[in-house]
C-alpha cells in the first residue's frame, strides 16, 4: 500500500475544520488538539498557520555542524505540522542550507516552498527562479514572490506567465517596509496576485488599517513576517520579566512566542506567520501556536492592552 | 546587486546571526592554518620596510595581504553568507593593485612627524591589540583576527600605513575606510560593540590628516 504522505495526513486531519474568522473560544490541550489551518483564498488548499522564515537563521554557509543543527530545526518544524518555509536569494546561503536539510530529511511532499525574486533586472525572473529551485533541490517552488517590490512590474508579468505555464503555483509580493505600503496597496488593487507578505505583529499593527482588509476583500492570502519584530519583542518581554497573563491558557498559550503568534494568525485576513529560529526548542514553542483555540476579537483586544501596558 | 541598496535598512545588511559571523573567523583560521602565521609575519614586515624607505617591497607584501583577504575571506567565506561579499572581494583586489601602483611610484616611503606617529599607533593597534579584543570579550581564540588574513586589521593596517608617508596617497583611502565603516556597523548590528573600534580608527585617521609629516 502506498504510504500516506505527511501532507495527505494533514489534509485528512484538517478535513472539515474549515477556518472561520474568530472562532469561539474553546480551551484545548495544545499538544493533542488538531492543527489550525487556513485556506488559501480561491484555491482548494489550506496551510498550517505557523510557517518558518529563514532570514539570518539558516544562513550558515557550508559549515557542517550548524547545517546539521538547522536540519534538526526543520525536522522539528515538519514533525509539528509545519508547511510554509520562506526564503530569498538575498538570504545568503539559506536556500542551499534548506536544500541540504530537505535532502537529509527526505522531502516527502509536505513542504510548501515560498521564495522570492530579488533582482533589479526585470528580465532575470526565470533565471533566478531556476537558480532558486536548484538550491532548494526542488523541481518547482510553490509560491514565488517579488521581494520588497523590486522591479515588481516586470517580475510579476513573468511570474504570472510562469503560473499559467504551471511552473509556479502561486504568485505574490513582499515588503518589510512600512513606507512602501501605499505602493503595495496599489499592487494589491491592480494585480491578480495570490499572496502578499507583510510585517505584522502585536507591536506593529499598521497593516490592520488598510492592507489586511484589502487582502480579505480581494481574496489574497497573507503571510506575516517579523512576528517578533526581529526578536526585539521577545527580548523586551523577557528583559522586563513580564509574566504571561493567566488567561493565556484559555487560548492554549504556554509562553510569550505562542501568545504573540496567536494574535497574528487570529486575524481573519492572515493565512500564516513565519517566525524564524535557530533553536529546536524555540521551534517547538512556535509550532505550539498552530494548535488549540484562537483568540476572538475581545481576547485580541486584551492582548493588545497587555502589550500597551508594558 | 548593489543597485538594490536603497531598498534596505542597515540591519538588513547583516544576514547572519552573531554566532555564525564569529564562527566565520574560526573557519577562516582552520582553513588557512598555518599560512596565517606566515602572512602575519609578512604583514609585520611592512612598517619596517616603509621606514627603511623600501616602499616598493612594502607595497608588494601589503598587496599580497589584500589579495589574500580578497580571495580567501571575501570570495571563499564571506560570499557564502553575504551577497555583498563578492563586491568587497573585487574591491579588495582593486586595493591590492592600487597599493602596488602606489609602491611603484614611491608613494609609500615612511617619514617622521605627528601624523606618522598616529599612523604607527594605528598599525600597532591593528597588529597587537585588535586581535585580542575578540578573545578578551568572550569570543574564541580560534577566531583570532590577524592582520594579513582577516579584513579588519588589514584595513586598519593600511590606514596607519598611509599616515606615515609624506603625502597621503588618496587613491588608497576609500576602500579601507568603506570596509572599516561597513565592518564597524556589522559588528554593532551583531551586538559585538568592540567592533565599533573600526569606526574609531577611521575617525582617528581622518582627524589625523591635517597634521603634517616632515
Amino acid at each position: 500500500m502506498k504510504p500516506v504522505t505527511r501532507r495527505q495526513l494533514l489534509e485528512i486531519m484538517g478535513a472539515g475544520a474549515v477556518f472561520a474568522a474568530f472562532p469561539p473560544l474553546v480551551t484545548a490541550d495544545p499538544n493533542t488538539s488538531k492543527l489550525i489551518r487556513k485556506p488559501i483564498p480561491g484555491a482548494n488548499e489550506s496551510l498550517t498557520v505557523i510557517g518558518m522564515g529563514t532570514w539570518q537563521t539558516f544562513n550558515v554557509g557550508s559549515d557542517p555542524q550548524p547545517r546539521a543543527d538547522r536540519t534538526r530545526v526543520l525536522k522539528t518544524f515538519f514533525a509539528n505540522g509545519g508547511e510554509v518555509v520562506d526564503s530569498s536569494p538575498m538570504y545568503g546561503s539559506s536556500q542551499a542550507v534548506l536544500g541540504h536539510a530537505l535532502d537529509e530529511l527526505g522531502n516527502d511532499g509536505g513542504l510548501f516552498a515560498a521564495d522570492k525574486v530579488w533582482t533589479r533586472d526585470g528580465d532575470a525572473t526565470r533565471q533566478q527562479f531556476k537558480r532558486t529551485a536548484s538550491r532548494w533541490n526542488l523541481d518547482t517552488i510553490d509560491l514565488m514572490q517579488v521581494h520588497n517590490l523590486l522591479s515588481w512590474e516586470s517580475h510579476l508579468d513573468t511570474l504570472e506567465a510562469m503560473k499559467a505555464e504551471g511552473k509556479v503555483r502561486y504568485t505574490g509580493i513582499t515588503t518589510s517596509h512600512g513606507r512602501r505600503h501605499r505602493e503595495l496597496e496599489g499592487i494589491m488593487e491592480s494585480r491578480d496576485i495570490d499572496f502578499v507578505q507583510l510585517t505584522y505583529s502585536l507591536a506593529n499593527r499598521e497593516v490592520e488599517q488598510r492592507l489586511l482588509p484589502l487582502a480579505r476583500d480581494k481574496g489574497i492570502a497573507v503571510i506575516a513576517n517579523r512576528p517578533f519584530e526581529g526578536g526585539r519583542l521577545i527580548n523586551r518581554l523577557q528583559r522586563r520579566s513580564v509574566p504571561l497573563p493567566a488567561w493565556a491558557g484559555e487560548i492554549g498559550c504556554d509562553n510569550w512566542p505562542q501568545f504573540l503568534l496567536k494574535f497574528i494568525v487570529s486575524h481573519p485576513a492572515v493565512t500564516c506567520a513565519i517566525p524564524a529560529t535557530t533553536q529546536v526548542e524555540h521551534m517547538r514553542e512556535n509550532m505550539g501556536a498552530a494548535r488549540g483555540a484562537l483568540p476572538d476579537a475581545a481576547m485580541r483586544r486584551r492582548m493588545i492592552d497587555v502589550l500597551e501596558s508594558i | 546587486m548593489l543597485g538594490e541598496l536603497d531598498t534596505y535598512t542597515v540591519s538588513q545588511f547583516i544576514p547572519v546571526t552573531p554566532e555564525v559571523y564569529f564562527r566565520l573567523f574560526e573557519r577562516l583560521n582552520e582553513a588557512v592554518w598555518p599560512w596565517q602565521v606566515l602572512v602575519f609575519a609578512a604583514a609585520a614586515m611592512v612598517p619596517i620596510l616603509v621606514w627603511r624607505r623600501r616602499g616598493g617591497a612594502a607595497a608588494v607584501l601589503m598587496a599580497l595581504c589584500w589579495f589574500w583577504v580578497a580571495a580567501v575571506f571575501q570570495f571563499r567565506f564571506h560570499a557564502e553568507l553575504n551577497w555583498a561579499g563578492p563586491y568587497f572581494g573585487w574591491a579588495f583586489l582593486i586595493q591590492g593593485v592600487l597599493v602596488l601602483i602606489a609602491g611603484a611610484r614611491g608613494r609609500l616611503n615612511g617619514v617622521l612627524g605627528v601624523r606618522a606617529m598616529i599612523g604607527a599607533g594605528i598599525m600597532g593597534f591593528a597588529f597587537l591589540l585588535y586581535p585580542l579584543l575578540g578573545p578578551l570579550t568572550g569570543r574564541s581564540w580560534a577566531g583570532l583576527e590577524l592582520a594579513g588574513t582577516a579584513p579588519d586589521p588589514t584595513a586598519m593596517l593600511i590606514l596607519g600605513l598611509l599616515l606615515v608617508s609624506l603625502r597621503v596617497p588618496w587613491t588608497l583611502v576609500p576602500i579601507p575606510v568603506l570596509w572599516c565603516l561597513f565592518s564597524g556597523a556589522t559588528w554593532w548590528g551583531l551586538g559585538w560593540s568592540p567592533g565599533l573600534v573600526n569606526i574609531v580608527v577611521v575617525l582617528v585617521f581622518l582627524l589625523s590628516l591635517p597634521f603634517r609629516n616632515r
